[in-house]
C-alpha cells in the first residue's frame, strides 16, 4: 500500500469501496492504530476509535450478556438502554451472544461501537457475512442511528449499493497496487430509503463509481 | 434417566467380564463379584472406611488448591509474557516429564512422612498441568477481542479480568480436569509408598497384606467410584460456569 491520501472530515460518513484483497481492511487497521505503518497520519491526540469487525462472533464476548457486552467499560446506563431500544435489542438484553442470530449479534457490536463514545467509528464489511435481507435491514438501521448520532464513520464495503446508499463520500480503492482511484460525493438527500436503489440519481452515481474501478 | 440406564448397563457388562476372568483363572486371589459385594458391605461397617475416604479427599483437594493458587497466576503471567516463558520452558518441560512416584525418596527426605509428603507430589505435578493449560488459554485469546479491549481503553486489570481470563477459562478447566484425576492417583500412590494412618491407598495395602482379598478389591472399586464421582461433579459445574464453551 503506497501513496494513500485520505482526509476524513468530522461527522462525515465515508465508505471505502473496492474489490477483495485491495487493502481496505489494512487501511482501517492502520488509521485506527491497530496495525503499524510507515507514513504520516495527522490526527488529534487522544482520538478515540470504535471498530465493528466483520466477524461478530469473535468480536463479542460470549461470557457477557448483551447489556454487558455493549457497556464494556463506560457504565453509561441511560445511553446503553437508549441504544438497545433504538436497535430493538431491549428484549435480548440478558441473552448471551451465541443465543442470537448473526444479524442481532452484529447489531450488538454496532451498539457497542456507538456507546464507546468514539470520535471515529470504523466498520469493516460488517454485513458481508449476513444474508441479503438481513444486511439490508441492518444497513437501514445503521443509517438511522447515524442520522441521529452524527458520528464520523468510515465504512468499508465491497457491495456497491451499500457503499453509495450509506455514504456522504465514496472512496474507490483499486487492487494491486492499492491506491485511491477516486472519490465520489453522494449528494442524495437524507433520510434515505431502499426505494433510492432504483432512483435515477442513484444509478448515475453508481455508474460513475463503476467507471472508476 | 437415560444416563442411569446406561450406567446400569455398564455395570452389568463389567460384572460379566469379571466373572469370566474369575471362571477362567480359578485362582483363590480372584473372588467372585458376589464375594467382593460382601467385602464392600463389610467395608461400610468398618469405622476406618469413612476416615480413609475423608483423608484422601482432603489431601487431594489441598494439593489441588495449592496447585491452582500457583499454577493459574503463573500461567497467566507466562501466557502474557511468552518470552519470559521461553527462559523457563526447558526446566518446566523437564520437571513435568519426571514421573512423580520415582521421586518419593526425595519427597520423604524433604517433607518427612506426614501429610505434606503426600500433598507435595500432587502440587508438584498438577501445578505444571494447570500452568501450561492456563498459558495456552491466554495465548489463544482471539486477536479481535484484544483489539476490542485496546479500542475500549480497558485498563490492564480490566483486560485480564474481562477478556483474558474468561477466554482462557475453558483451557484452565481442561487442565483442572486432568489435575483432578492426577491428584487422586498421586495421593493414593504416595499413601501406599510413604504410609499413613488413614487413606484409600493405605487401606488397599493393608487389605493386601492381611489377605482380605474381597475387601481389597472392594476398596479398589471405591477408589474408582470416588474418582468417577469427583470428575462428574466437576464436569457438571464446568458446563454451568463456562456456558459459552464450544458455542
Amino acid at each position: 500500500m503506497k501513496d494513500i491520501n485520505l482526509k476524513i472530515n468530522k461527522n462525515e460518513f465515508i465508505t471505502i469501496f473496492g474489490p477483495n484483497g485491495c487493502g481496505k481492511s489494512t487501511l482501517l487497521n492502520i488509521i485506527s492504530g491497530l496495525e503499524t505503518y510507515n507514513g504520516l497520519i495527522k490526527k488529534d491526540e487522544n482520538l478515540k476509535f470504535s471498530f465493528v469487525f466483520q466477524n461478530y462472533s469473535e468480536s463479542l464476548l460470549p461470557w457477557k450478556n448483551v447489556y454487558d457486552n455493549i457497556n464494556l467499560n463506560c457504565v453509561n446506563n441511560t445511553k446503553a438502554l437508549d441504544l438497545l431500544k433504538t436497535l430493538g435489542l431491549v428484549e435480548y438484553e440478558n441473552f448471551y451472544p451465541y443465543q442470537l442470530s448473526g444479524g442481532l449479534q452484529q447489531k450488538v457490536a454496532i451498539a457497542r461501537a456507538f456507546l464507546n463514545n468514539p470520535n471515529i467509528i470504523f466498520l469493516d464489511e460488517p454485513f458481508s457475512s449476513l444474508d441479503y435481507s438481513t444486511s439490508r435491514t441492518l444497513m437501514l438501521e445503521l443509517m438511522n442511528l447515524w442520522e441521529r448520532e452524527r458520528k464520523t464513520v468510515v465504512f468499508v464495503s465491497h457491495d456497491i449499493d451499500e457503499a453509495i446508499m450509506l455514504a456522504d463520500r465514496v472512496i474507490i480503492l483499486s487492487n494491486k497496487p492499492s491506491k485511491i482511484k477516486g472519490e465520489i460525493r453522494v449528494n442524495l438527500p437524507r433520510p434515505r430509503n431502499l426505494k433510492l436503489l432504483n432512483d435515477n440519481k442513484f444509478l448515475r452515481i453508481k455508474n460513475k463509481v463503476l467507471k472508476l474501478i | 434417566m437415560r444416563k442411569l440406564y446406561r450406567i446400569i448397563f455398564g455395570i452389568i457388562i463389567l460384572i460379566f467380564i469379571w466373572e469370566i476372568i474369575v471362571l477362567l483363572s480359578g485362582s483363590i486371589f480372584l473372588p467372585s463379584s458376589f464375594e467382593i459385594g460382601k467385602g464392600f458391605v463389610k467395608l461400610l461397617d468398618n469405622i476406618y472406611f469413612y476416615s480413609d475416604i475423608g483423608a484422601t479427599l482432603i489431601r487431594m483437594f489441598l494439593g489441588l488448591i495449592i496447585s491452582i493458587l500457583i499454577g493459574i497466576p503463573l500461567g497467566l503471567f507466562f501466557g502474557y509474557y511468552g518470552r519470559i516463558y521461553l527462559l523457563f520452558e526447558f526446566i518446566i518441560d523437564f520437571l513435568r516429564s519426571i514421573p512423580p512416584p520415582t521421586l518419593f525418596p526425595l519427597f520423604m527426605l524433604i517433607f518427612g512422612i506426614g501429610n505434606v509428603s503426600k500433598i507435595a507430589p500432587v502440587v508438584f505435578m498438577c501445578t505444571f498441568f494447570i500452568l501450561i493449560n492456563t498459558m495456552y488459554g491466554v495465548k489463544n485469546v482471539k486477536d479481535i477481542r484484544l483489539k476490542t479491549g485496546k479500542l475500549f481503553r480497558l485498563s490492564k486489570f480490566s483486560l485480564v479480568k474481562n477478556i483474558i481470563i474468561p477466554e482462557a477459562l475453558p483451557y484452565i478447566a481442561a487442565g483442572l480436569r486432568i489435575s483432578i484425576s492426577l491428584s487422586l492417583i498421586l495421593s493414593i500412590v504416595f499413601e501406599m509408598f510413604v504410609g499413613t494412618k488413614y487413606g484409600i491407598g493405605q487401606r488397599i495395602i493393608n487389605f493386601q497384606l492381611l489377605y482380605d482379598i474381597p475387601e481389597m478389591y472392594a476398596m479398589i472399586i471405591v477408589a474408582g467410584l470416588f474418582g468417577y464421582i469427583v470428575n462428574n461433579v466437576f464436569v457438571y459445574y464446568e458446563k454451568k460456569t463456562i456456558h459459552w464453551s464450544g458455542k
